[in-house]
């Protein structure tokens, strides 16, 4: 768990944004590990599975938020600027304030792919074990992403 | 170490202006000493989601185990492979129970019938009169006994035919 858990942790987090919601998933991934460890097949490494889990937390929580909740202003990216900005937890410079707005363009698994290889630096063999989708595809996800973000920033 | 020179060079491609941003500090962080706690916090919900589901579990007696287990038996799975077996073990009975009878038939065929006079005659006092009478066949009966009166009276014509006059004078 010590060797895993800040890794998982901000993957979470980048995906979820708040700390409240990434600390619930990520405790509740680790519950998951720990019940399931019996059935880890070694068919991948621990680590891809272990990024798989916490993947499929995370988007059932964001799947459950988004039902819940009705749509509002604060769901487009300035809106989560916004909050951003209002979060204790979070302390970024404006670049950063721009760079996790044109992440809130991006659909949920392009946004994903960019951050498994932006910031995770995963190679696309170890995205498509977590993410079950072809190398090619991830690539041509990334290269969209990182144009759509410089864009994004570019006119700013 | 290759696969982020392979990161970074592929970043370099296809966006300069993205690569040169810095991003060792994201912006996001965590509470003090969260990553020291998460352990703790993780195994209490383990501990406390244990606890919980034991508790809940009813104390059982002999009679709702062998109920559980019943009620196992016949959940699909389990039931299909109860049919089967059973199916199976009916069919026997029945092939076996057919074979006997044809077994018994069989072996009955195989005995003559002078075998079967034979042991009639040794064993008479074990039959009923009444199913041997009904036993006999009327039609040929009389055929036999037919046959059986003329061959005495052949038998008697030749020891006549022996005998002298005087002899059958004498007999008269």
């Amino acid at each position: 768990m010590q060797k895993y858990q800040e890794k998982l942790y901000w993957h979470v987090r980048r995906m979820l944004m708040d700390h409240d919601d990434a600390n619930d998933v990520i405790q509740n991934c680790f519950i998951k590990v720990y019940k399931s460890i019996h059935r880890f097949e070694r068919k991948s490494k621990l680590y891809t599975w272990l990024y798989r889990i916490a993947t499929n937390e995370a988007i059932t929580h964001l799947n459950k938020q988004k039902k819940k909740a009705v749509a509002s202003i604060d769901d487009d990216e300035i809106g989560i600027s916004h909050r951003l900005e209002a979060d204790a937890y979070f302390d970024g410079e404006e670049a950063q304030l721009q760079l996790q707005r044109a992440l809130n363009t991006l659909p949920d698994k392009q946004k994903l792919v960019f951050n498994l290889r932006y910031f995770d630096e995963m190679s696309y063999k170890e995205m498509a074990e977590v993410l079950d989708t072809s190398v090619g595809a991830l690539k041509a996800s990334y290269h969209h992403a990182v144009k759509k973000i410089e864009q994004y920033i570019r006119a700013l | 170490m290759k696969n982020t020179d392979d990161i970074k060079k592929e970043l370099e491609e296809l966006s300069p202006f993205l690569s040169k941003r810095k991003k060792e500090k994201e912006g996001f962080e965590v509470p003090t000493n969260y990553f020291r706690k998460l352990p703790d916090l993780i195994m209490d919900r383990i501990q406390e989601e244990e606890t919980l589901s034991s508790s809940s579990a009813p104390t059982t007696n002999w009679l709702d185990q062998i109920i559980e287990r019943i009620q196992l038996l016949l959940q699909p799975q389990y039931a299909m492979a109860l049919a089967s077996i059973a199916i199976f073990i009916m069919v026997s009975i029945f092939f076996f129970e057919q074979d006997n009878a044809l077994l018994g038939a069989n072996t009955l065929a195989e005995v003559s019938d002078e075998e079967i006079n034979s042991y009639v005659m040794d064993n008479l006092e074990e039959f009923e009169i009444d199913l041997l009478m009904d036993a006999i066949d009327e039609e040929n009966l009389e055929k036999e006994i037919e046959s059986e009166s003329s061959s005495d009276d052949d038998y008697l014509d030749n020891i006549i035919d022996d005998l002298s006059d005087k002899e059958l004078e004498e007999l008269m």
